[in-house]
């Protein structure tokens, strides 16, 4: 038994010291640096402990108070957006059953895309002039004139945000079919026979049956929408690669505006206060998710 | 009979869902693959041209030769195959060991595991960064790979542990009865058996780390170490903007994901079968 105890930390040893190494001990960095003021000395740079000033001022700092507004908004119409879509794809895939293999491949394409390609993609299709985008609104008579969809302050945020619904579909879609193929055809039968019509029988077996899938996929899409970056930072990008957040604030989420306190301001320890505030936040969301898990999963 | 029609209508539109998501995912990058092969006048012609009298591989040959895309592609393949090789290699010791031995602080170390796998990365970026320069690891691709190995190893670690838990413990007995190690033992009878669940999951870490963004901007300044996707990004800096070249290196940075997804296919199937054995 103390051999097997032996064997198992070596085992585990290289994994685990290269997780606390690298991921736990920047963790503890990160919240040193939230509670120290930074200076630099000849590209050196030095911390002393402040307190928690920082935190402080956050609730009078303005940038602050959009970008976490912002977030807000993002998190919960990507997350809730992707989850009704993509239910509504594992729902479709698994009453088709057929010609499977193409079918989801092309489903699974914009999740394995690179993000940043997918803001190319979208940066391009919601080109004011040349977009594909205004090209077919206007043809189906949706639209008069052409939208500059990033430049409106009105149409950038939705366009973030239906950019990372769609890269985001397939991954809820993947998850929930995979629940969807766990309720036995019986449950369906039994409706059935008793005289109980299709939307019956999504209400009361499909849903019910589903919620662990529908809480992780909740759990996971939340975690990943509190962190967004890539796409915003392709589509909302200006010149110079500026991450502003474009136009005017309006799609600052925390990710930029993290990036452009350490990055283009050096701002580390200030930075590093609403880094701390996004780690808070992801663990808020995992703790009630779980908490709302059946134990038996 | 009137289930039978209705359940006909509900397939029909299925179908026609289906069919229409499948086009919102397709056009924009048909779209995409489109612009590459136009001349910088096709491309910006309105209404669009779809299918361009004249097609050129010129804004390939630009992306390649002049802007140096050949370089940053080298350095996404390096960076992408260290890391991949070094979470194989770390986590499936490491999943063996949790998924086969029992020891004090094990299910506590499970959650550690985990609990990293939630840490946001650009929470982490500001801590490399400083270690990194600390540590003269600064636009090399050896923090690209440590900070990649770092940010996949927990999911490589939860996955292969499901996979190993899935195989009966007897199989090891069996082989170790003939007197081989448990590292023998994995790797001549579990691994094998394992093997599918490797493959798909060593899959998405190479497409994870191909597509990884935030790290690779922060911690490189140039094409000493800068991968793909930061080349890609770029290229919205320039003072003039060619969408055809755009495009061919937006073309180029998706080959690696759809030829995966390609592959990946027959073994999400799998995958998806024994979460339903399982379920």
């Amino acid at each position: 038994m103390a051999r097997n105890r032996l064997y198992a930390y070596s085992f585990i040893s290289p994994a685990l010291f290269v997780v606390l190494a690298i991921v736990v001990y920047p963790v503890f960095f990160l919240l040193q640096l939230s509670v120290s003021e930074v200076s630099f000395v000849q590209a050196r740079m030095a911390t002393t402990l402040s307190g928690f000033n920082h935190f402080s001022d956050l609730v009078s700092d303005g940038a602050f108070l959009n970008s976490a507004y912002r977030t807000g908004i993002f998190t919960v119409s990507s997350v809730f957006l992707s989850l009704i879509a993509g239910l509504g794809v594992a729902l479709a895939v698994n009453k088709v059953r057929k010609g499977v293999t193409l079918v989801r491949l092309a489903v699974l394409l914009p999740w394995l895309l690179p993000p940043v390609v997918s803001g190319l993609i979208w940066r391009w299709m919601f080109h004011d002039q040349f977009g594909l985008v205004n090209w077919i609104l206007m043809n189906v008579g949706l639209l008069q004139n052409r939208q500059p969809w990033m430049a409106d302050v009105a149409t950038a945020m939705p366009s973030v945000i239906w950019v990372d619904v769609w890269i985001h579909i397939p991954f809820v879609a993947i998850i929930l079919l995979a629940g969807l193929q766990t309720i036995p055809d019986e449950l369906y039968e039994a409706v059935r026979v008793d005289g109980g019509s299709s939307l019956h029988s999504f209400w009361h077996v499909t849903l019910p049956l589903l919620r662990p899938y529908l809480l992780v996929v909740l759990l996971i899409r939340a975690i990943f929408a509190l962190r967004v970056f890539d796409i915003v930072v392709m589509l909302a990008g200006s010149k110079f690669g500026s991450v502003a957040g474009a136009p005017a604030g309006t799609t600052q989420v925390f990710g930029l505006l993290i990036w452009q306190r350490a990055i283009e301001h050096l701002k580390f320890a200030e930075s590093a206060a609403i880094a701390v505030v996004v780690l808070v936040l992801t663990f808020i969301v995992s703790f009630f998710s779980i908490k709302m898990l059946p134990s038996k999963t | 009979m009137s289930g039978r029609s209705q359940n006909l209508a509900w397939r029909t539109v299925a179908w026609l869902f289906l069919l229409g998501y499948l086009l919102i995912n397709l056009i924009p990058v048909g779209w995409l693959i489109d612009t590459s092969i136009k001349t910088d006048a096709d491309a910006v012609a309105f209404p669009p041209v779809v299918f361009p009298a004249q097609m050129t591989l010129r804004a390939f040959d630009l992306a390649l030769n002049q802007f140096q895309i050949l370089a940053n592609i080298r350095n996404s393949l390096i960076i992408t195959g260290g890391t991949t090789v070094c979470c194989a290699l770390l986590g499936v010791v490491a999943a063996y060991g949790f998924s086969r031995f029992a020891f004090p602080g094990r299910q506590f170390l499970i959650v550690v595991v985990l609990a990293t796998r939630m840490v946001a990365p650009i929470a982490m970026v500001i801590p490399f960064l400083v270690v990194a320069r600390d540590l003269e690891l600064f636009n090399s691709k050896l923090i690209l790979v440590i900070a990649n190995t770092a940010l996949n190893l927990p999911f490589v670690i939860w996955m292969m542990k499901g996979f190993f838990d899935s195989i009966p413990t007897e199989l090891d007995e069996a082989a170790c009865v003939d007197g081989c190690s448990h590292l023998g033992a994995l790797r001549r009878v579990v691994l094998p058996v394992a093997l599918p669940g490797l493959a798909a999951t060593m899959i998405l870490v190479f497409v994870f780390t191909w597509n990884e963004f935030l790290f690779a901007w922060a911690l490189t300044s140039n094409l000493t170490a800068e991968p793909l996707t930061v080349a890609l990004k770029d290229f919205i800096g320039e003072q003039v903007t060619s969408w055809p070249l755009f495009s061919a290196a937006g073309v180029l940075a998706m080959i690696p994901a759809v030829v995966f997804a390609a592959i990946f296919q027959r073994y999400i199937v799998a995958g998806l079968g024994a979460g339903g054995v399982k379920g």
